[in-house]
């Protein structure tokens, strides 16, 4: 993929604290054909999505990030101010049981540490989905 | 991918970039892998740091100097000198220091992106397939 090279690679906005998790998992996705754009937290992902040249289809997210905005914080701008976005929500058992509630409010859940099969196969969903519901 | 003289084969593309401003390091990034590099990110020293302890053997380390947290760019670059002789280093700084005699190159920023391909093109050569330009 992509089968038409004259469509961009999808975007997926990547947001991850930890190197040793963030980085083979975008090079995984980058083999998968997505442009992945890496960030550490909750602000430098603020900083990526405000760019208006800046193609995001997925932003794929811990929960919980270092700083004052977190997974869920994320996704509900991401929600009023890029609502073309799919969010997908990453978060171990434990914090997923204490905040199922807002999950239900903020979209897809995926389990961490990542099966990173499982995470592309979720993403094409979401864009293959996001694509039906625009045509 | 074909073995050099100054490295393991798997290392001869690969680029270490550690920068701290995530627009500058997307683009940056960007541009290297349209260049057909293979690029790593790390967003400040500690980052970077972790990685090469962990097994990252990058032909070519690419460094802010000023960074948030306890590792500024010229700490890694010695690290890194220590740790991985083989591995050229090209440091980038808005005010480069008198003394950054552990680099194999620096620039200045605003920087040049044409410049800084060419300089690690000539480091460790250019990839035979660059990716078709298609920059967002």
């Amino acid at each position: 993929m992509p089968a038409n090279k004259s469509l961009p690679d999808p975007a997926v906005l990547l947001v991850e604290r930890d190197v040793l998790v963030r980085m083979p998992l975008a090079a995984y996705l980058r083999d998968c054909g997505y442009t992945v754009i890496e960030t550490g937290g909750g602000e430098e992902a603020l900083t990526a999505l405000q760019q208006d040249q800046y193609r995001v289809d997925v932003v794929l997210t811990d929960a919980e990030l270092p700083g004052a905005l977190d997974g869920f914080s994320l996704a509900q701008w991401v929600r009023k101010n890029r609502p073309e976005v799919s969010m997908l929500i990453a978060a171990t058992p434990e914090r997923a049981a204490a905040v199922a509630g807002k999950l239900c409010e903020e979209g897809p859940m995926l389990a961490k540490p990542y099966a990173h099969e499982l995470v592309a196969d979720r993403i094409r969903q979401l864009i293959a989905s996001r694509r039906r519901s625009d045509s | 991918m074909q073995n050099g003289d100054e490295g393991p084969a798997f290392a001869r593309y690969l680029i270490l970039l550690v920068e701290d401003e995530v627009l500058l390091r997307h683009e940056l990034a960007q541009h290297l892998r349209l260049a057909g590099y293979e690029v790593v990110e790390a967003r400040n020293g500690e980052e970077a740091g972790l990685l090469v302890r962990t097994g990252t053997t990058a032909a070519v380390l690419i460094t802010d100097i000023r960074m948030p947290g306890s590792v500024d760019g010229l700490l890694l670059a010695g690290y890194v000198r220590r740790q991985t002789p083989h591995t050229k280093i090209i440091i980038m700084s808005g005010d480069l220091p008198a003394s950054s005699g552990v680099a194999d190159a620096a620039f200045a920023k605003p920087l040049y992106v044409a410049a800084l391909l060419a300089k690690v093109q000539e480091l460790v050569g250019a990839r035979c397939h660059a990716r078709e330009q298609k920059l967002a």
